[in-house]
């Protein structure tokens, strides 16, 4: 019944488009929707405040009778906060979802599906190409559906100590990743408290790990039956040897309890050399680093074949809550906020990579400076995006196994082979799982320029 | 003689020094804090100079506080929560303690029982129904809601221990106060309430504290900044990018400063409070 | 016949009026009722389901099958469970004792005794978040000041990673709960302490009692209703309490400190699974209120502690 009427108000929006011809996806039907929506922001800071405060207001001369309600939560207990919310059926109208979060709340039915909304505003190829062939590409291809709008998007590269790297007449002819291991050991400086690498190993270790371990896999995780591709002989030799960056004294001992936050905290306050991280910390170094001291390098090239293989995606996107009472009202919020516009500036604020073809060309992101090399870079025919671990739900794993088995081997309690083996039949016991109810799943690495 | 005397020097100096450490265990960390708040950022995370005192004093990370965040409303929240949440707790526990000490009735085990299961209750399995209920009624995000929350949690301790400054206090007092005339609660407001006023102090205190100090019923039951409370707040400092270590320790300070100037005056009637014997017959 | 009540007073019968009792309680036991007693029955009825948030439409009678698979399928339970051992009984035991001396050494007034009071009781003011973040900023491994300061009295040559490594992690974090529960004890036994005639003493002192044999023959068996209620109640804490491990080391690395309450916390909202949380969260219950029991019992609480 709801769903009828979700389309029946979708095709009058659609008319009313074409009956105004089309100029532009502003102002038709603002009028007439009506009612309060919620927006829960799940990583305050105050330039996101008032970006959104903006954004509140200018929507408002749009669609004057929708209120919107801004809300806000820490980022530590977000996901917390929002599984209670969901098991009291009160999610907030706009959900800003973390992209772990996604298969989650696709399992639960939190979620309504973008599909209809997205083509009946007539907008989905205003999209770049990496939102369409890599973002969307996914989701259709796990869930059959689009759940979320990315709010930007962001892919890896190595942030480094450029000052440091001079002062130690450190030049690189080549960026593989035998090169960065290289780069980690020559930064590393126990005298005056140098570490080569703000190392991850806490939530998200493996991640890293995994990063290294696919560029010999060609960026495939399963093969066709499901079974991992992770696990061999010749993969534990190389997980000892990104490890080793651990092991070997290049990272401080700390660095076994560093997620995100700390990691980052420790590159920009002059602790550590390397940074392997996204996009959006670039805002952060610009705010607390001197321009001289750091720069952003690609992802390193895989020591077999020269490509690049990395994560890419988006940290949030915006999704449509299923206990919504006005999803129409919770879209046109949505769609408000991805304008060209709208998310040129977000993407300024939050140095993300823009997810509207017309704002690529945009100076801030096509010229010089550390946007326009991870634009490149996503650009790259050469550029990888590795496999995702799978299309079942693995917020658990993430939350506990990933990491803590890889720091009981860090802590020398299991050995390389134990820990490698045991996460990688993990992964493909769920693999296969899934696989049984929902054959053809298995994820695959994408090109993004070549797959378009 | 001698000997005792010898004794008694060593135990003195025994208990003076035991005292100094007490003091400096306690004290260090704080200094700690209170020394960081005062410090850029950029001396925050110096590691190869690590200085006891600010090289650079700055009041920035007090300033970015109230300016850029609103720390004036987190705190105004707090103190209005603790405040009354702990007005509330003190009449339950007056008169829940009063009952309990004072008659004899079959389920009084039960109902103590019930208090002190009540504590064995890990809020993972607590948050959600809560959550469903406010959600019902319409009290998620309101300081409302929060007050009854805090006033659940810290009731049953405060409860039993005014229990125990009736139990203290001998009937011959309240029956003195009958003979002038008064019922039940006059007498228990004119006689025992005055007798009782370190108790009362002690038991306004615990409640006050345990809804300052909460983190968790805040951050689950509320949704707009308006309604954070302090340790909110310094939740959110702790960011998906960096922690804001300066403003963290400022916050903390902050969240400090009333509870020490409550407890420099009241601290001694918390002790004088607790200590039975301290009515005469 | 007069009857009368444990501390000995008379208890008139117009006292013992049926209702009077439940009417002043009803405030407090009613908000509670509705506040636990509903989580409470939800929870046992969940603890036997299958219900995970992430499979809406799959709920159903499941059995015993939640508290099965706490204990099969994970490798970690054992060791999490001596962590929570060691967690609640160091932690416990520490506050205990050094809040008994605390309280020994302030017994006898001295000059300026309120004023250390109120300075050396400030740690129970402060909430386990606070104390957790200030805890984690000092024993940082590489700009804490513990590290610094024991390198420069030469105690140690190496910087030591306190809460990264999994034979420290534990302690560090039991550390920081000793501190934020030292004064608590102290509080209530100083106060117990001061409730001993001091006649008694005087007492025993004519009867040449020595001070060690009075500390035992009076002090103890004075204060024993206060030790009671303090260490039942703050054991029944301890164990719940999850924010300082939380933030201090998220019970890392590789669950070296993690205790059962905040594996639970963690594997709830990792998995959706509430049905097996809830499992876990009964038997977490069960184990208190057993040692509750036995403990109550055991001290023959029924003369003595104030429940």
């Amino acid at each position: 019944m709801r769903r009828a009427t979700v389309i029946l108000v979708a095709v009058l929006m659609l008319f009313t488009a074409v009956l105004s011809g089309c100029s532009g996806s502003s102002g038709t039907g603002g009028g007439k929707l009506k009612g309060k929506i919620s927006f829960m922001d799940v990583s305050p800071r105050p330039e996101r405040e008032q970006f959104f405060r903006n954004m509140i207001t200018e929507f408002n001369k749009e669609y004057p009778d929708v209120e919107v309600d801004y809300q806000t939560v820490p980022w530590d207990d977000a996901a917390t906060k929002l599984t209670n919310m969901a098991a009291a059926k009160q999610l907030p109208d706009v959900i800003n979802i973390y992209t772990g979060w996604i298969p989650q709340f696709v399992a639960a039915e939190w979620m309504i599906p973008l599909d209809t909304y997205l083509d009946n505003a007539g907008i989905k190829d205003k999209f770049t190409a990496f939102t369409k062939g890599y973002y969307w590409a996914e989701q259709q291809e796990i869930y059959g559906h689009i759940y979320s709008i990315p709010d930007g998007l962001m892919s890896g590269g190595i942030f480094v100590r450029k000052d440091w790297m001079e002062e130690k007449n450190i030049e690189l002819s080549s960026w593989t990743w035998d090169d960065y291991f290289y780069l980690i050991e020559a930064l590393t400086d126990p005298e005056q408290n140098r570490y080569g690498s703000s190392y991850r190993g806490a939530r998200g270790a493996f991640d890293r790990i995994r990063e290294y371990l696919v560029s010999f896999t060609e960026g495939r995780m399963y093969d066709d039956e499901g079974n991992c591709l992770l696990y061999s002989e010749e993969n534990v030799e190389r997980f000892i040897k990104f490890t080793d960056v651990y092991m070997k004294g290049y990272a401080p001992k700390d660095a076994i309890n560093w997620g995100f936050t700390e990691m980052v905290d420790n590159f920009t306050g002059g602790l550590t050399g390397t940074l392997n991280n996204d996009t959006e910390v670039v805002a952060i170094c610009q705010e607390r680093m001197e321009d001289s001291q750091w720069t952003v390098l690609p992802l390193p090239a895989s020591t077999v074949d020269g490509k690049t293989y990395g994560a890419s995606g988006a940290s949030y996107g915006y999704a449509v809550s299923s206990f919504s009472k006005n999803q129409d009202a919770a879209w046109a919020f949505i769609e408000f906020l991805s304008r060209p516009e709208n998310n040129a500036e977000y993407c300024k604020v939050m140095t993300l990579i823009p997810i509207r073809t017309d704002v690529e060309n945009d100076p801030f992101f096509s010229e010089e400076g550390p946007m326009a090399g991870f634009l490149a870079q996503v650009n790259d025919p050469n550029f990888v995006v590795m496999a995702s671990y799978g299309p079942f739900d693995y917020t658990d794993l993430h939350q506990g196994p990933l990491h803590a088995e890889v720091q009981l081997y860090l802590q020398g309690k299991q050995s390389a082979d134990e820990t490698l083996k045991k996460l990688s039949d993990e992964l493909a016991s769920r693999m296969k799982a899934y696989l049984k109810d929902n054959p053809g799943t298995i994820p695959q690495p994408k090109s993004l320029v070549s797959g378009d | 003689m001698s000997k005792r005397r010898l004794i008694n020097i060593l135990l003195g100096t025994g208990r003076f020094l035991l005292l100094s450490l007490f003091l400096i265990g306690v004290l260090a960390p704080i200094y700690w804090i209170l020394v960081t708040s005062f410090k850029t950022d950029a001396e925050i995370v110096n590691v190869n100079n690590i200085t006891y005192w600010p090289d650079q004093f700055t009041l920035d990370n007090y300033e970015s506080l109230f300016n850029q965040l609103d720390f004036g409303i987190y705190l105004r929240n707090s103190i209005l929560l603790s405040l009354s949440s702990a007005a509330i707790v003190l009449i339950y526990s007056i008169l829940g303690g009063y009952a309990l000490a004072r008659y004899k009735f079959k389920s009084k085990k039960m109902v103590i029982g019930f208090f002190l299961l009540s504590q064995m209750i890990p809020s993972v399995l607590l948050t959600i129904p809560i959550y469903i209920i406010y959600a019902n009624i319409g009290l998620i995000n309101s300081k409302l809601g929060l007050l009854i929350l805090y006033v659940i949690i810290n009731s049953p301790f405060c409860l039993i221990t005014m229990r125990s400054f009736f139990e203290r206090i001998p009937v011959s007092l309240e029956d003195a106060a009958r003979v002038d005339g008064c019922n039940k609660i006059q007498s228990l407001w004119r006689i025992i309430i005055p007798v009782l006023f370190p108790g009362i102090v002690a038991v306004f205190v615990f409640a006050f504290i345990g809804a300052w100090n909460d983190l968790l019923m805040g951050v689950i039951f509320t949704l707009s900044a308006s309604n954070w409370t302090i340790p909110v707040g310094m939740k959110a400092l702790i960011g998906k990018y960096n922690v804001h270590w300066g403003e963290l320790m400022a916050g903390g300070v902050i969240a400090l400063v009333p509870t020490i100037i409550m407890f420099a005056f009241v601290q001694r009637y918390i002790v004088e409070g607790l200590t039975a014997g301290a009515v005469k017959e | 016949m007069i009857e009368k009540d444990k501390k000995g007073f008379p208890i008139r019968s117009e006292q013992r009026k049926n209702w009077e009792p439940y009417f002043f309680l009803a405030p407090v036991l009613l908000s509670m009722l509705i506040m636990t007693g509903y989580p409470l029955v939800r929870s046992i009825v969940m603890a036997f389901l299958n219900y995970k948030l992430t499979e809406p439409n799959n709920i159903y009678f499941a059995g015993l099958k939640n508290f099965i698979s706490i204990f099969q399928a994970d490798p970690h339970i054992p060791m999490i469970l001596l962590n929570t051992i060691k967690w609640v009984f160091i932690s416990v035991g520490c506050q205990f004792l050094l809040g008994m001396i605390l309280a020994l050494a302030l017994k006898k007034p001295f000059k300026g005794r309120n004023l250390y009071q109120s300075i050396v009781f400030l740690p129970w003011a402060f909430s386990s978040f606070a104390v957790g973040i200030m805890f984690r900023w000092c024993l940082n491994g590489e700009y804490g000041i513990v590290n610094h300061v024991l390198m420069q009295i030469g105690l140690i040559s190496e910087k030591i990673s306190w809460l990264g490594s999994s034979d420290l992690a534990l302690i560090s974090v039991i550390m920081a709960m000793v501190w934020i529960g030292v004064p608590f004890f102290a509080i209530m036994y100083l106060a117990a302490l001061q409730s001993i005639p001091s006649d008694v003493y005087e007492a025993a002192t004519i009867d040449g009692c020595s001070r060690i044999k009075g500390f035992f023959l009076i002090t103890i068996p004075y204060i024993t209703p206060t030790m009671i209620t303090t260490l039942l109640l703050r054991t029944i804490w301890v164990f719940n309490a999850i924010e300082m491990i939380m933030i201090m080391t998220g019970g890392g690395p590789a669950y070296s400190s993690e205790t059962i309450t905040s594996y639970m916390y963690t594997k709830a909202y990792g998995t959706q699974d509430f049905g097996t949380a809830a499992a876990m969260g009964l038997l977490v219950m069960i184990v208190l209120m057993l040692y509750s029991t036995i403990f109550l019992r055991s001290t023959r609480y029924e003369e003595s502690g104030d429940f």
